[in-house]
């Protein structure tokens, strides 16, 4: 159960890894025509607001696979002088903070995109509409919030996970 | 509860969190939030850390720290690190103290490209040290200049520093670039004479390696070439103001990409690597970023960023030495935090007292990178140190007693900046006006 669990929620992370890693290829596409284009005379109209919106997605969607990854900064001397004990209840103590943190977040950017529907909300240049962004920020959020979790139950049961 | 004393809770509480071991980046965001909820209501505080990380995320300007990352990934993963570094070797190696100065000049010329001070040190440590080691290099010399040389890549464009500090206080990033290059190569050529120096004093350290002949270091030429003109294109095309940062990010990696597919190690696992180490780096900074944001705007509300910036212009002493305090604060929080980290928490804290004090925000911009090359090489969180060690098995005390010469060499380099400002802020003057 603990293996299954594990498995799928690595397999979602890094998914969406590879989603933000194919958003910026797109996003160094998009640049470079722009680029191209405007030297010859007609550049792309919006591409800083196309490039913006990548670039959430590139952000948003690489969070989980970086916490899973532990890539994030964190101070560790004084942990590391702690008993194993006292470093397994702090790590449940900050793992659970962090779980409550980004489901909060979660929840508050759907409730911000559906504020966004409400107002329709759309960018100066392209009239792209702005809702599916929080949407999917939201999305990413309840993602690391299964992660965090994951990082929780190996570090409650370590061990046999494969 | 006046707002000051619940700001001072406030970043008491966020020092106490760091210690758990907690993210910086969520307590940052969690300590923002709870301390606006008190001094506003829950639901503002709410809407507030939604839209920060919205802001941050969605923000044309931070898209360029993915890109610029990538182009450092995609070097370093590449050989083209490696050509560098025996391509110099052929032009240097000979004199002594040769294949010390040859791993700063690559590391320098490298650094033109890659802006990470990580992935330096570890290309490096992979690259100079065995080869240092072959030569019969006494590892305090050869352990030592890799540690420091890593951190060359604060002032050199395209600097992940200076990129970061640019938005934060919303200075122009060419500025910085320019303002960068001429101390980073100053300090550059301090390493150079340490090396130099040491090996004169004592000839056993680094036995000398033979000479190319002139035929050789000719052929090798086209690899500092091809990193020439990558520089020129993307901090010219920056300066000019033909580029944003962010298209500037893209032609470098575009031109680097090239340039490793031509020397065909452009492979698709090389590729994947860097893809995923640039995207971890890049959340791993954005979310920082954010974190700093969320806390920034509770921190504004209590006005401490105004009030600190009154007591310290207030205070009866003159403003070098108010500068030189808040130096040593930046390298006393960065010791003990990331040094990035730090100073994207403490730069929006103490920059209207820069301002204040009169002192120009580029220039502080080169201070703040020179400080942290110090704090990433100063106990106890000595990264580069860290990673010579991991990657080679080399004891702590031997990198120590290495890094410490040019780890002098930096301080002197910093008070010369100190003294004399004009040396880092003459080159974007001159180019770009004042």
């Amino acid at each position: 159960m603990k293996n299954i669990f594990l498995s799928t929620v690595f397999k979602i992370d890094v998914t969406f890894h590879a989603i933000a890693g194919s958003v910026l290829a797109f996003m160094m596409v998009i640049t470079l025509l722009d680029i191209i284009m405007r030297n010859l005379g007609s550049p792309i109209v919006g591409t800083v607001e196309i490039i913006s919106f990548c670039g959430s997605v590139v952000i948003g969607f690489a969070i989980p696979y970086t916490s899973w990854k532990k890539a994030h900064v964190y101070v560790d001397f004084l942990i590391e002088k702690l008993s194993p004990a006292s470093k397994k209840s702090m790590a449940v103590i900050t793992r659970c903070m962090g779980i409550l943190l980004f489901a909060f977040i979660g929840y508050n950017f759907i409730i911000y995109g559906l504020d966004l529907i409400r107002t329709k909300e759309v960018s100066p240049s392209f009239k792209l509409p702005y809702y599916p962004i929080p949407f999917g920020l939201s999305l990413s959020c309840f993602l690391q919030c299964l992660t965090l979790i994951a990082d929780l139950v190996k570090t409650i049961h370590p061990g046999g996970d494969r | 509860m006046n707002e000051v004393m619940v700001g001072l809770i406030g970043l008491a509480v966020l020092l106490g969190l760091f210690l758990t071991g907690i993210e910086l980046s969520f307590c940052m965001t969690l300590v923002g939030f709870i301390g606006f909820a008190y001094l506003n209501s829950f639901s503002s505080a709410a809407n507030l850390v939604v839209k920060d990380f919205f802001d941050t995320f969605t923000s044309y300007g931070y898209t360029v720290i993915p890109l610029f990352v990538l182009m450092g990934q995609i070097a370093s993963n590449s050989d083209i690190a490696k050509r560098l570094y025996m391509a110099a070797h052929k032009w240097v190696g000979h004199v002594p103290g040769g294949l010390a100065m040859t791993t700063i000049a690559g590391a320098t010329i490298f650094k033109a490209m890659c802006g990470s001070t990580l992935a330096t040190v570890a290309t490096f440590s992979g690259i100079a040290i065995p080869e240092m080691e072959r030569y019969g290099y006494d590892k305090r010399l050869s352990a030592g200049v890799v540690a420091s040389v890593g951190t060359i890549g604060m002032l050199i464009p395209p600097s992940i520093v200076l990129i970061i500090y640019g938005i934060i206080v919303e200075q122009s990033i060419g500025r910085l670039f320019l303002a960068g290059i001429v101390p980073g190569l100053i300090i550059s050529l301090f390493f150079m004479c340490i090396a130099y120096a040491w090996v004169t004093i004592k000839p056993a350290m680094a036995p000398r390696a033979e000479k190319e002949p002139w035929h050789e270091r000719w052929r090798v030429l086209p690899d500092f070439i091809w990193v020439a003109i990558i520089f020129i294109v993307v901090i010219g095309g920056l300066m000019t103001g033909k580029f944003s940062p962010t298209e500037a990010g893209t032609i470098g990696t575009i031109a680097v990409l090239i340039l490793a597919a031509v020397k065909r190690q452009a492979g698709f696992k090389m590729l994947v690597k860097s893809w995923d180490e640039s995207l971890r780096t890049a959340v791993m900074t954005l979310l920082l970023i954010a974190g700093s944001v969320v806390l920034g705007h509770f921190l504004a509300i209590t006005e401490i960023p105004f009030i600190a910036a009154d007591w310290t212009t207030g205070l009866p002493l003159p403003r070098w030495l108010i500068m030189v305090l808040i130096i040593i604060v930046y390298l006393i929080g960065g010791s003990f935090i990331d040094d990035l980290a730090f100073m994207i928490l403490a730069t929006p804290i103490f920059y209207p007292a820069v301002l204040k004090l009169g002192y120009d925000p580029i220039w502080f911009g080169i201070m703040i990178g020179i400080t942290i090359m110090i704090g990433v090489l100063i106990p106890p969180v000595a990264i580069c140190v860290f990673i010579v060690k991991n990657i080679t098995g080399i004891p702590f005390n031997i990198i120590y007693k290495g890094v410490l010469p040019f780890l002098l060499s930096l301080i002197a380099c910093a008070m010369l900046l100190f003294l004399f400002p004009e040396i880092a802020t003459f080159l974007p003057d001159l180019l770009m006006g004042k």
